[in-house]
């Protein structure tokens, strides 16, 4: 456990000195300036703080999705092709350690990102409603899981292929996942004469994570009562996912001949 | 004697059968979510009615959907019948035989003793019906259906309707309206995905452990 966290300290650090972090003070800043140019545009419509939560918890979950496609896909294999791996794993450092500190450090980036966001958002907003709303963080909060899904998903790809595969991999995982009803049903299941699209789309279905559970967005912004226990069924959903991914990355990376 | 035994034995054996032919078959394609409809609200719903040889005879979906009342008189029993129980999102066929649909009356498209084949999804369930859609009158409920099923022009346009292949935008709605937080018991769709998926891992973990023991892999 504790070679595991040294190693997430060392991952988040170099992760900070590749300025990752720019990306994240970018989008912060039109975060800050979204409401007011909502607001100028409103022409006496007080809709404007909806509008404001809806676009900029949409840009905060799409940026938390790119940004873990990103880093999951490229941090394995740049240590292997920089062969800074092999002192790491010439210690006592187990190699699901070493999966688990990649996927830590990507979660303490993602958690740090978006806790930034959220201020960002929630101060710009309050700043013209003058009123504090702390419930776009219950937003965020799914949207740091739905990162952390698709993130771990990519990581498992990244460990038996190179950083363009696991990346699209990553992408497609999270395209079909948020839209499963829609895309696969309209594309393939419906189509009734073609029983192979549709057994493909069926297994498809079963073998990627249900996205559209993580989007909260909605009830949220509109104020919308869900039950209380939904929350805590989304953070389980979200665990027990990467879990297995990550129990299956370790089983790959274990197989793979350094 | 051995005759009449062989007789009794076929109507025996036909019996259950005929019981079988006169009875509403209901089979749920896919489970619904939030309270049952009751009697008395509204059921807007996505359907298809087909008889005999798949002869489409009506047809309405997600952007064009069929509003009714549940219980209300000008509604065939067996459609009634077969939507007990329906909660939203739920999609159902039903085969619903002539003493349950039009009986022996000839409806233009329906032949008389007719079994009717629907294809129904409930979409919402809404407490009543707007303004724009209680048009029925159920005291000419035999002459209104009469004309509607030999309208050439409605039939023509609902054929067309289902030559065309619906829009993705019809889709989006449907997901939009099944999100789980929308439903009381949403939750429990996401508890049952956890369930499946913590199974999973157990298999998963069992294996890693297993090939590691065996030296297949250093974990």
């Amino acid at each position: 456990m504790r070679e595991t966290l040294i190693l997430t300290k060392l991952y988040f650090l170099g992760s900070v000195r590749r300025q990752v972090h720019l990306a994240t003070l970018f989008l912060g800043v039109i975060l800050l300036m979204l409401p007011s140019y909502i607001n100028a545009f409103s022409l006496g419509i007080n809709a404007f703080e909806r509008v404001s939560k809806d676009f900029g918890l949409t840009l905060i979950a799409y940026f938390a999705v790119g940004m873990a496609i990103l880093i999951a896909s490229s941090s394995i294999p740049r240590d292997l092709e920089s062969r800074s791996l092999y002192p790491i794993l010439a210690r006592p450092v187990e190699r699901y350690q070493y999966i688990a500190a990649h996927f830590l450090s990507l979660c303490a980036l993602l958690a740090c990102s978006l806790l930034f966001l959220g201020l960002c958002l929630t101060t710009s907003v309050s700043a013209l409603t003058r009123a504090l709303d702390l419930s776009i963080f219950v937003a965020i909060f799914t949207s740091f899981l739905q990162a952390s899904v698709v993130g771990v998903l990519t990581m498992t790809v990244s460990t038996v292929a190179s950083p363009a595969l696991a990346g699209t991999a990553g992408a497609f995982i999270f395209l079909v996942g948020s839209l499963p009803g829609a895309f696969v049903r309209f594309f393939l299941v419906e189509d009734r004469e073609n029983q192979f699209a549709a057994t493909a789309a069926t297994a498809l279905k079963s073998v990627i994570p249900n996205l559209s559970v993580f989007s909260l967005k909605d009830p949220i912004v509109h104020q919308i009562d869900f039950h209380p226990s939904y929350l805590l069924a989304v953070v389980f959903y979200a665990l027990v996912w990467i879990a297995v991914a990550l129990v299956a990355s370790s089983i790959l990376f274990g197989r793979r001949d350094l | 004697m051995r005759f009449g035994l062989l007789i009794f034995l076929a109507l025996l054996l036909s019996a259950p059968l005929s019981a079988e032919e006169g009875r509403l078959k209901i089979e749920t394609v896919r489970q619904g979510m939030g309270p049952p409809i009751e009697l008395g609200e509204v059921a807007v719903v996505a359907h298809k009615l087909t008889v005999g040889d798949d002869v489409l005879v009506e047809k309405s979906s997600v952007r064009n959907p069929f509003p009714f009342q549940y219980g209300a008189k000008n509604i065939i029993p067996g459609l009634n019948q077969g939507i007990e129980g329906m909660k939203t999102g739920e999609k159902r066929y039903l085969e619903i035989p002539p003493h349950l649909g039009y009986g022996s009356k000839d409806m233009g498209l329906i032949p008389a003793d007719s079994t009717l084949f629907f294809e129904i999804e409930l979409l919402e369930i809404r407490e009543q019906l707007e303004e724009s859609e209680d048009s029925s009158d159920p005291t000419d409920m035999g002459e209104d259906l009469h004309l509607r099923f030999q309208d050439k022009d409605v039939l023509n346009k609902r054929h067309a309707q289902d030559i065309t292949k619906p829009a993705m935008f019809e889709y989006l709605i449907r997901d939009f309206f099944t999100k789980p937080w929308r439903y009381e018991d949403g939750h429990l769709v996401v508890w049952r995905s956890v369930g499946k998926m913590f199974i999973a891992l157990i298999l998963l973990f069992t294996l890693a452990l297993w090939g590691r023991k065996k030296g297949y892999w250093s974990l």
